[in-house]
């Protein structure tokens, strides 16, 4: 037990330091994080809990007040639990892959006298403290709503979060299914990135589509109840069984419900145990190249430095997938529009009128994608233990930023501008109100790619277990997509009241400019830390 | 072509080096020895600057490795005791990147990489990845990749961890060529016979401090350098 409580707790301490701590305590300044950074991170967790609160207590105030009252409470319970698994596997699918099969201490730990199962045990309990944080996250949210709408009685309140517990075994043992299946493959195929980033795509895709229509078919959902019930009921047994036991506190559906819930997950656990020695150390299936001498190509230090970023980029599926997809859905989304413009908007805004604020749609749209395009953010991090070939070389640290923030722009720029095109022809924009969209662009991508940089600056993390690690989770990665959404959400409603107050008697093109303006000055700002403060946190680093 | 004057580094309360002073000459091979934690890969890490000092000076050819970092680096090499590279990139690619770093020609690059991987028999391997490499041969990789631009100063920690015997022994004769021509290597071992045998100079530090160091002879007189070694490390313990 001491063995297994010690492996659990260096696999959260991972986890946590992969989140909150950083190298600069290597720089001799001692380890403790200044009061303002506490506040930042404090408000980032308020900025994060309150964006997720606030959407699922929107959508649950609507099912609570079509079935809170009636027979079918239940009902809200079990979308409830539909929505935060949902939430739990897409989010933690690819990480149970990395922790369980690929993390770097596998050897090491295989090589203790430590049962294979305890190690697996450890690291499924991490995954599941994970879940449960994506479970709280939807079903805290729809227990307040339902408590204040209709009310709990002791017995339901407990069942509910008796339920809460047993959820996450359920989305655990899915992802630990399709974690096992992929390393499987993995150790079959050639290609096995490639099929990773296949499955995290349709993964992902599977979700963006469940969540894009989730606004047009809360009113279908809530006016098709009892036949949704009905399914429910006959195709997912544990989303009812959650639903009743939550609702009525029926004892007999709690226990199908942990039934349901324990016995995968003890069977997943069961069969990861039995193959984990063979996954986890069964070699890569790679053919030799065998090298031929061929004439090199040379270029400056910056290009090479740009190069390697560019090579580090395309080599990790994890990277282009958490960093990059906004280059992808944003052509995508306004692809769509130009032949649905409509539904998609129906989608977007639930059905409230925007017509009057259509032109200032594209760039919402917009700043939304450019946020997740942050291939910046963890990319100092992702040095590693090769931060000292940067440290020793010749270089300047303006030539490593350079690097950086140009390989985010270089990857980021030329869909998003695209895009823009796309969205001012499919959102009936004036050529100079998409002239506009386009310099917005340019200016949030700019400040996306130098902003992720200048917070992993202040947050490096060297010391990773696996990449996944800090390319999802780090603090530079959160602070830097959910701040750049913050910062254009104001911009964008700033000129939205000027544009819609008379007393400012302000045009869309001025709108628009304003929003351009914001983020030039922002650009400027964060350069110029950059180039002075920036310079000098890179030079005390160590790595 | 190094100058190591009082330096001293502290991380928190604990002194890693204190106000050592040492000097190399071009042409020299100078051994860096001491027991575990004794300061030497911080004294090495300092020199090829990859971490401050709080006081003291380091000169590399005449030039301040605090004042003017970049022309220092341009003149040295340094190969970490673990080789650590991108994983990411081939050999072949690994070496191009470094050799764009130091802006070396065409030419010169594709000669030296010739030369230095058959020397250590790389050549078939360097279209491989490098997150395929065993540890001695991404050692290999990274002498390779430390001669591509002849350094005047050859910084290495631990150079022979995991190398064959085959490559050990290239190693020794690249350091003496290089010697000879010219530039300088400064290199902590814990194998006191290379040392012996290979070096010019030693130096031998505990504690952070330097207790002695001078031509290996003046060092170990008729002993030999492990003999001495114990000896001087476990004074007053």
């Amino acid at each position: 037990m001491k063995m297994f409580k010690a492996l659990f707790i260096s696999r959260l301490q991972s986890m946590w330091f992969s989140l909150f701590a950083s190298n600069r305590l290597k720089t001799g300044g001692g380890n403790k994080k200044s009061p303002g950074k506490k506040v930042l991170v404090g408000i980032l967790a308020v900025y994060i809990l309150g964006t997720f609160g606030v959407m699922f207590i929107g959508i649950f105030s609507q099912f609570a007040a079509a079935f809170g009252n009636s027979e079918y409470a239940w009902l809200y319970f079990s979308f409830a639990g539909m929505f935060a698994f949902l939430l739990s596997v897409v989010g933690s699918v690819f990480m149970t892959q990395k922790q369980l099969f690929e993390a770097k201490d596998n050897e090491l730990l295989l090589s203790m006298p430590i049962p294979s199962s305890y190690i697996v045990a450890s690291r499924m309990l991490m995954l599941l403290c994970v879940n449960l944080m994506y479970t709280m996250l939807v079903i805290v949210p729809a227990m307040l709503t339902f408590g204040v709408k209709v009310g709990f009685s002791a017995k339901t309140l407990i069942f509910s979060i008796i339920g809460i517990v047993l959820m996450p075994l359920l989305s655990m043992a899915v992802e630990c299914l399709f974690a096992w299946l992929i390393a499987l493959i993995g150790t079959k195929i050639k290609k096995k990135n490639a099929a990773s980033m296949v499955l995290y795509i349709v993964f992902f895709g599977a979700y963006m589509w469940f969540f894009m229509r989730l606004e047009n078919n809360i009113a279908t959902l809530i006016t098709n109840g009892t036949q949704i019930g009905e399914a429910i009921g006959k195709y997912m047994p544990p989303l009812y069984a959650f639903g009743v036991s939550s609702a009525s506190g029926d004892i007999v559906r709690l226990g199908e419900l942990a039934l349901w819930c324990i016995v995968p997950f003890a069977l997943m656990y069961f069969a990861i145990s039995k193959s984990f020695i063979k996954i986890s150390t069964s070699s890569k299936t790679q053919d030799r190249k065998v090298y031929v001498r061929t004439s090199l190509e040379v270029t400056s230090p910056r290009k090479a430095l740009l190069k390697k970023e560019l090579s580090r980029f395309f080599s990790l599926p994890m990277y282009m997938l958490n960093s990059g997809l906004g280059a992808v859905m944003a052509p995508a989304i306004f692809i769509l529009a130009l032949f649905k413009r409509e539904e998609l908007m129906q989608s977007l805004v639930a059905g409230a009128d925007v017509s009057a604020y259509l032109p200032f749609v594209p760039i919402a749209i917009i700043a939304f994608c450019v946020s997740t395009l942050c291939t910046s953010a963890p990319s100092l991090s992702l040095e590693g233990k090769n931060f000292w070939v940067l440290k020793t070389s010749p270089v300047s640290a303006g030539d490593v930023f350079y690097a950086k923030i140009m390989t985010n722009i270089v990857i980021g720029l030329p869909p998003m501008v695209l895009a823009s095109v796309i969205g001012g022809i499919a959102f009936t924009l004036t050529p100079l109100q998409t002239v506009l969209t386009v310099v917005f662009t340019a200016f949030m991508q700019i400040l996306v790619a130098v902003v992720g940089f200048i917070f992993n600056l202040h947050f490096p993390k060297f010391e990773w277990l696996n990449e996944t690690l800090v390319i999802k989770q780090s603090i530079p990665v959160i602070l830097t997509m959910f701040g750049s959404m913050a910062l254009a959400a104001a911009a964008i409603v700033i000129s939205v009241l000027l544009y819609s107050s008379p007393k400012f008697n302000f045009s869309v093109d001025a709108g628009l400019a304003v929003c351009c303006a914001f983020f030039a000055i922002l650009d400027a700002v964060a350069y110029a830390y950059l180039k002075t403060a920036g310079v000098k946190v890179y030079d005390r680093l160590n790595g | 072509m190094l100058e190591i004057k009082n330096l001293t580094k502290t991380f928190g309360d604990k002194k890693a080096v204190d106000d050592l002073t040492l000097s190399i000459n071009s042409g020299e091979i100078y051994a860096f020895i001491g027991h575990n934690g004794a300061g030497k890969t911080t004294t090495i890490k300092c020199v090829a600057g990859i971490l401050g000092f709080d006081s003291g000076e380091i000169l590399v050819d005449g030039v301040s490795v605090k004042q003017n970092p970049l022309e220092c680096k341009k003149k040295l090499a340094y190969i970490p005791d673990n080789p650590d590279l991108y994983d990411f990139m081939s050999g072949i690619k690994y070496l191009n990147f470094v050799a764009d770093i130091f802006s070396i020609p065409k030419k010169e690059r594709e000669e030296r990489i010739a030369k230095y991987a058959d020397m250590l028999s790389l050549t078939s391997d360097l279209a491989q990845p490098v997150a395929s490499y065993s540890h001695g041969m991404k050692q290999k990789l990274a002498i390779i990749s430390a001669l591509i631009h002849t350094p005047k100063l050859m910084l290495l920690d631990e150079p022979f961890v995991g190398l064959d015997p085959q490559a050990a022994h290239t190693l020794k004769q690249l350091m003496r060529e290089l010697c000879d021509a010219g530039s300088a290597i400064f290199f902590s071992t814990h194998v006191l016979e290379v040392a012996e045998k290979l070096c010019d100079k030693v130096a031998i530090i505990r504690g952070g401090k330097l207790v002695v160091s001078g031509s290996m002879d003046e060092v170990k007189g008729d002993e030999s350098l492990e003999d001495v070694f114990l000896e001087l490390v476990n004074e007053d313990v």
